[in-house]
């Protein structure tokens, strides 16, 4: 059974980070599934799957040019920083659903609710605003 | 801030193609209230939910967002459609998580599509680019104060950490400086930092260009991208006298923090729009040989 050899070229990471490259980010393998909307995260690929085949240190920096070469390990996934970045955008997710919740839960209980229509303001003094079925002459 | 309203107000009317009923103000006018009333009408009735389902559906272009089976449109009538998929998940996330009105202003990353697709002040790349590098010169980590010696302590504490990160990082020098003209970039520095940033695609260059702007710091948002920093920590560092004065004299009575969860919710937005927009995916199928 053939397995395929890392490609050690650039595009296996998802592009080169020498300055006049591309995307730096790692390619990963999306599993073929339907889509509903809540499961986002879920369907970021398997965490497991990524973190059994690991084969090579982690790394918090983009990895440049030389590095790239130093990888010549054989496995049978793509390498990809995937725990680091996944967990970083997981945070980023979170963080994100949070503060719009409790963004708009301030909206809804402390800020202004606008002025009143003037039909409203004629009701709180017990009036009626007269009705013109033409509208009025002076506008469109 | 003017990009949201731009939203709010052609957002109504473009999206779906669909017709404007039931939107008009309350009073008897005619379909069109006057120029003159509208600065005391309020405001219009939000659009409600028209939609059960949210699904994603995958065009030539790209992914495409239906809502019940009506394929979703920027303002500008142009159809929606992303490169990633992941991106798509979660701009269709969005959209089901509206419940009975849609709040356009709390959906960052349709919004943040929208920009992208439309480009309606019409930059291209080097204009963003130049635009974001604009920032050094006013970054907010690199120019301190000179009084009260406490936030001249905090500012060192907090900030010299995440300038020297970043000077390593790209080999550059930043430099901070309590003048008012600000710290003086020397100009390899500049180029280096444009040269980097044209490593990403346009997408991800609108979202780095959101981050500046709303974090009023490219030090910080490089720190974002490059996952040194945590939304939350780039957040404070952005409002690092902000958060010295509320502990010092309390909060404004009014405020509860509303700005602060604005600040997190567009900025987590633009560095998860980034960083989605600039992976690519691809599947490898083994070959099994016998």
């Amino acid at each position: 059974m053939a397995e395929i050899e890392r490609d050690k070229k650039k595009d296996v990471l998802g592009g080169e980070c020498s300055v006049t490259g591309h995307s730096i980010y790692p390619t990963l393998s999306f599993p073929e599934e339907s889509y509903s909307g809540n499961r986002f995260l879920m369907q970021r690929g398997n965490i497991g799957r990524f973190l059994k085949s690991r084969t090579t240190p982690l790394r918090g920096m983009v990895p440049c040019r030389a590095e790239l070469e130093t990888f010549n390990e054989v496995t049978s996934e793509k390498l990809c920083r995937a725990q680091h970045e996944l967990h970083f955008q997981a945070a980023t997710y979170l963080c994100l659903l949070r503060s719009i919740r409790e963004h708009v839960a301030l909206h809804q209980e402390f800020h202004g609710k606008g002025e009143r229509s003037v039909e409203e303001s004629a009701g709180l003094v017990g009036l009626k605003l007269p009705q013109q079925p033409g509208g009025k002459g002076w506008e469109p | 801030m003017w990009r949201s309203c731009l939203r709010l107000r052609g957002g109504g009317r473009h999206l779906l193609n669909c017709p404007r009923g039931g939107l008009t103000a309350s009073t008897g006018l005619g379909p069109k209230p006057p120029a003159h009333a509208r600065a005391y009408a309020p405001p219009a009735a939000e659009r409600k939910r028209f939609y059960q389902n949210v699904s994603i559906s995958q065009g030539e272009a790209g992914f495409e967002i239906n809502l019940d089976h009506r394929k979703l449109r920027t303002p500008q009538a142009k159809l929606f459609t992303v490169p990633s998929e992941a991106l798509a998940v979660a701009v269709a996330t969005e959209w089901d998580s509206q419940q009975d009105t849609i709040k356009t202003y709390t959906m960052h990353l349709t919004t943040l599509c929208n920009t992208s697709l439309d480009n309606p002040t019409q930059r291209d790349k080097d204009q963003l680019i130049w635009a974001a590098v604009k920032f050094l010169d006013t970054d907010t980590v690199c120019c301190r104060v000179e009084e009260p010696e406490t936030l001249v302590e905090l500012q060192r504490n907090e900030w010299d950490p995440v300038i020297g990160w970043a000077e390593r990082r790209y080999g550059v020098k930043i430099g901070s400086s309590t003048s008012i003209v600000g710290p003086s970039i020397p100009a390899r520095t500049r180029e280096v930092l444009v040269s980097h940033l044209a490593s990403y695609n346009t997408w991800a260059l609108q979202g780095i260009e959101f981050v500046v702007s709303q974090l009023k710091s490219m030090v910080l948002t490089l720190g974002l991208i490059d996952l040194h920093l945590t939304v939350e920590q780039a957040v404070l560092l952005s409002r690092l006298e902000e958060a010295f004065q509320i502990q010092k004299w309390g909060n404004v009575e009014w405020a509860h923090d509303y700005e602060l969860q604005d600040l997190r919710a567009r900025t987590a937005a633009g560095a998860l729009f980034v960083h989605l927009c600039s992976e690519s995916s691809a599947v490898k199928h083994k070959l099994l040989q016998g």
